[in-house]
């Protein structure tokens, strides 16, 4: 018992500094719902760049979002960390429904960190950034 | 079962991969504001239009009548009940002027060297007109915080009074010892600016000296702040401290709609918070009977009116007095000559 306690005691102690910290900061990170409409824009942006810049025959698709975070710049910039599959459309095509196919799930699958600045009144939105680190288990 | 899972998650992203270029971010939401007829206009989205005719049309769109100045008692001081510090510091140049932050979270260090900025030229009575360099504060002051990821604005004053900081202008002025070194770029678009090449948004290198050309040394140049303190959160002490001394550094949340900012007094209607954002507040005023703090963003003169925004003033919106109660509102008054 006197344990748990402890260990609560530390918990709140070490989430009151956190929280003291971060209510003074000003320019730094900040979680977001990834069900956001501005998220989901600015993933779709960085996803059309993805798949102009690679040299694959087919279209990647993002099959989960994993994190997602905002930060006031000028403008804003949403850093979104995505769980990436290859679907079964070519580029070429442009269908409706881009299906991921069981096989190239387990085959293919990759993790992608956009960076996505957006700039609304100039009508700009920019990937300023994307890392796709190999990755065997995703 | 996943597949059925995963179909969903790929049909909403699809639609997109049909329709590569991505329709203007927020047009259903500048409507949505502007059909609230709320105290304030959100920009709509210009795209086949000259910026310039904009600017003048919003120009035109903001010269009303102005309203009386009335006088006011707080605490035994006489304030204003309208104040703007450009007017009354007329020659001093830095007052008027709106910065560029570029892609790195560097407000603190904005919000803090224009108002230092402003208070050097105020306090020598114009004698003194320097354009403190953000880029020595964002890459040399390791207390600040975390640079272009985020910092504090009462550790960037500390930072003025106990290292100084060097003269610096806009990106690629070549003005003062360090100008900012992150450019305010454009992509795609035949304007201005100078086009995005690289990542940008990182900390630049904290370097002790000037750039070619410049003299003097860098020792030389840094200007220090005198002393330290705070003001609390109360809305008469930050009117006094602005009236008195010049323009703050102030701090509040920023939410989806003050991006789409064009005119008018400034309060939260829609969307979800972003994160914390430092500016500087210059003055304030009524406008149709909504109090305000006219503020100095650091999103360059596209932006907002001009650059510069009023934001609802006296009930802490988005915590605009709050947050520079105890830390934000550190200030330094006079130089050390």
């Amino acid at each position: 018992l006197n344990t748990t306690y402890l260990v609560s005691l530390f918990a709140f102690l070490v989430f009151t500094a956190v929280s003291a910290v971060s209510s003074s900061m000003v320019g730094g990170f900040q979680d977001a719902d990834p069900n956001d409409e501005r998220v989901k824009n600015a993933l779709n942006f960085a996803v059309v760049q993805h798949n102009r810049a690679s040299n694959d025959m087919y279209l990647s698709q993002v099959a989960q979002v994993v994190k997602v975070q905002t930060q006031v710049v000028s403008g804003i910039k949403y850093v979104i960390t995505a769980n990436m599959a290859r679907s079964v459309c070519r580029k070429s095509e442009a269908r409706e429904l881009c299906e991921i196919p069981e096989h190239a799930q387990v085959m293919t699958p990759y993790q992608c960190t956009f960076t996505v600045w957006s700039r609304p009144w100039l009508n700009q939105v920019q990937l300023l950034k994307e890392t796709c680190p190999p990755t065997n288990n995703v | 079962m996943w597949q059925a899972a995963f179909l969903i998650v790929v049909t909403s992203f699809s639609s997109s991969l049909a329709r590569p270029n991505l329709k203007p971010l927020s047009i259903e939401m500048v409507n949505y504001i502007n059909k609230l007829n709320t105290t304030w206009m959100a920009g709509r989205n210009f795209h086949n239009i000259e910026y310039s005719y904009i600017q003048k049309l919003c120009g035109t769109l903001l010269k009303g009548p102005k309203l009386p100045i009335m006088i006011q008692y707080a605490g035994g001081f006489k304030l204003p009940r309208q104040f703007d510090s450009r007017e009354q510091w007329p020659n001093c140049p830095t007052l008027k002027e709106i910065r560029d932050q570029g892609s790195c979270g560097s407000c603190w260090a904005f919000g803090a060297s224009e108002a230092m900025s402003d208070r050097i030229c105020i306090h020598s009575n114009a004698k003194i007109s320097v354009e403190l360099s953000a880029e020595d504060l964002l890459s040399c002051c390791e207390s600040c915080g975390m640079g272009c990821n985020g910092g504090y604005p009462s550790a960037a004053w500390d930072f003025w009074t106990k290292d100084g900081l060097v003269s610096g202008g806009l990106y690629d002025s070549h003005i003062g010892c360090r100008p900012y070194t992150i450019p305010p770029c454009e992509h795609h678009v035949n304007g201005s600016r100078p086009s995005c090449s690289g990542e940008g948004g990182e900390t630049p290198q904290c370097v002790y000296r000037c750039e070619a050309g410049y003299t003097p040394s860098y020792k030389q140049d840094k200007h220090y702040g005198k002393t330290s303190y705070s003001v609390s959160s109360d809305e008469d002490d930050i009117k006094h401290e602005i009236y008195k001394n010049g323009p703050v550094e102030g701090a509040f949340t920023v939410y989806e709609d003050f991006v789409l900012y064009k005119t008018g007094v400034y309060q939260h209607v829609t969307g979800s918070a972003l994160g914390g954002h430092a500016i500087k507040i210059l003055g304030w005023g009524e406008e149709n009977g909504i109090p305000y703090w006219l503020c100095a963003n650091s999103w360059n003169t596209d932006w907002g009116n001009n650059g510069f925004f009023k934001i609802l003033r006296g009930s802490n919106h988005c915590g605009i007095e709050s947050e520079i109660s105890h830390q934000l509102f550190k200030h330094t008054n006079m130089e050390k000559v």
